[in-house]
């Protein structure tokens, strides 16, 4: 769906994105995860055909962003870090405006719109003027204007970016909705919001490419096996041996005061089973070290 | 049609905006009243020109010197009407949605310029519907003049539109917008005083004096340079007005 080959970007002298190439699959929803300042949304803004390409090539459903833009731009959808709303609007107007910019049929217009605002949970908001939105609700309205013409590829940068924990939840649940229905691109800075929504992962850090593909390959691929750290209560003799024995461990070691670290064998998790040994010793804490959040770290840190 | 949806929009919103309404009322009623006074007085100074044997037509009594002072009112106020044309966009980050939809920038200037075009056609043709009326029934004035005359007003909105898409499209903020377009309409309008002037100024003045075209038209001049100036210029903003909107892909 979206093929980016060697992608580039200057502003003046400074580089924002360095050679960058990633391909995502048909109907995969791609994390797109940097710190900020990483040159996440100015690669999205190259993909869309919001800002241009200093060099390098990208294909948006087979169709060149520069060559054939207009029909790369139809089979996208663009929800941008800040929702391109005309706040003296209202939701329904300003969708049906969005529908007719994006060339949706007139006989197919009224019901695009009346699904986009069912999808995002807007319906009951049709008539109120976007000026006097929540900010979670104007992030929804975003989000409509992107899909109301049913695209094929869903660009969205950031968006539960300056929301409350109980708007976060609400979009990430739309877009987890949205999975399998579009092929999405998800930027984001939020670890979490890579692992509950993303099935594959590119890390970009200063502009280039450190890391891509799911959470087991990027921990193969940075090296960091799956590393337990564990605490229990009540410590007693042969605990190390039990957690040797425990499958999917390839070793263990004692820390003294109740704490243990284990190594899981390649390509397995012991967590589960780990975690039920240890209930019987008062398990009070139990720390992935080899989790997305130190890869990450590890990631952006090699660069 | 892209360039017809994004126009509808343009002319939807300014309805909308109180301001779009001031400036109407403005100049309906300025406008309405300076008609109304040189309609009285064209009225009275015919009937004593008659009875010198003189004779002054309707047209040059009355229409010419309406043209030109609404010219000049528009020139006023226009800059204020077209100063949001691209700021709502800039504001709002609004921008983005027009430039990963599939149109081109043609259609994004195209339809703002056109619907504000709208605004204009309908305030004009409306709000001064009354006034061929007036003039058939207070004297018999010959078509081609009257119809030179209001043409006039809607190829100066023509070209202050384009002026202020332009500016729009140079900037963020509205008030510079409006005072780049309005510094732009002035520096046309006085260009005019050059005319007089021997050599290049001269020139200048003849080709790019706004008020010298306007009076012209409003004579009932229709020529080939009078109406090169308007075209040729509103094409000109359009166009460079188009490079800029491309432009905003490069900044």
């Amino acid at each position: 769906m979206i093929r980016a080959d060697s992608l580039s970007r200057h502003f003046g002298s400074q580089l924002a994105v360095d050679s960058l190439s990633f391909e995502v699959a048909e109907g995969e929803v791609l994390g797109f995860l940097g710190p900020n300042g990483a040159g996440k949304t100015t690669t999205m803004r190259m993909l869309t055909g919001a800002l241009g390409i200093s060099s390098g090539h990208v294909t948006i459903d087979g169709h060149d962003v520069r060559t054939d833009s207009l029909a790369a731009r139809r089979s996208l959808g663009y929800l941008p870090e800040s929702p391109p709303l005309y706040s003296e609007m209202r939701v329904g107007d300003y969708l049906d405006y969005a529908a007719r910019l994006r060339q949706v049929p007139s006989a197919a217009r009224r019901d695009a719109v009346a699904r986009a605002l069912g999808r995002t949970g807007l319906t009951e908001a049709a008539g109120r003027i976007i000026a006097h939105l929540s900010k979670g609700f104007r992030q929804r309205v975003g989000i409509a204007q992107a899909l109301v013409h049913e695209p094929r590829l869903l660009v969205l940068d950031e968006p539960t970016s300056g929301l409350d924990p109980a708007q976060m939840a609400e979009i990430r649940a739309l877009i987890e909705d949205l999975r399998g229905r579009h092929t999405i691109l998800l930027s984001t800075h939020l670890l979490s919001e890579v692992t509950q929504s993303c099935d594959r992962v590119l890390i970009i850090a200063g502009g280039k490419k450190v890391a891509e593909g799911t959470e087991s390959e990027l921990r193969h691929a940075l090296g960091a096996q799956g590393r337990l750290r564990l605490t229990v209560a009540r410590p007693v003799d042969g605990i190390t041996e039990q957690l040797l024995e425990t499958a999917g461990v390839a070793s263990a070691e004692a820390l003294g005061g109740g704490r243990y670290e284990v190594h899981a064998a390649e390509g397995e998790d012991p967590r589960e089973a780990i975690n039920q040994l240890l209930q019987n010793y008062g398990l009070l804490e139990s720390r992935s070290e080899g989790d997305l959040e130190e890869l990450y770290l590890k990631a952006v840190s090699i660069r | 049609m892209m360039i017809l949806q994004i126009a509808r929009r343009e002319l939807r919103q300014m309805v909308r905006t109180p301001y779009a309404w001031v400036i109407g009322s403005v100049l309906l009623l300025i406008g309405g009243a300076f008609y109304s006074f040189g309609l009285a007085g064209y009225a009275d100074y015919a009937a004593q020109s008659a009875m010198y044997g003189e004779t002054i037509s309707v047209v040059q009594g009355v229409v010419e010197q309406f043209v030109v002072v609404m010219g000049l009112l528009l020139v006023l106020f226009m800059p204020v009407a077209t100063m949001r044309l691209f700021a709502d966009e800039h504001r709002e980050g609004a921008m983005a949605l027009l430039l990963t939809s599939p149109i081109r920038s043609w259609d994004v200037v195209i339809g703002k310029w056109l619907g504000m075009m709208g605004f204009w056609f309908g305030l004009l043709g409306a709000g001064f519907a009354y006034i061929p009326g007036t003039l058939y029934w207070f004297a018999d004035p010959p078509a081609g003049p009257v119809l030179a005359g209001f043409s006039t007003l809607l190829l100066l909105t023509s070209l202050g539109t384009a002026i202020g898409v332009l500016a729009g499209s140079l900037t963020r903020s509205p008030l510079i917008a409006a005072g780049l377009s309005w510094g732009a309409l002035m520096l046309l309008w006085v260009a005019s005083f050059l005319t007089e002037m021997d050599g290049p100024l001269g020139s200048i003045g003849r080709t790019f004096g706004l008020s010298g075209h306007v009076e012209g038209m409003a004579a009932g001049l229709v020529t080939t340079p009078h109406l090169a100036f308007f075209a040729l210029g509103t094409l000109f903003c359009l166009f460079a007005a188009q490079q800029r909107v491309e432009s905003q892909r490069w900044s």
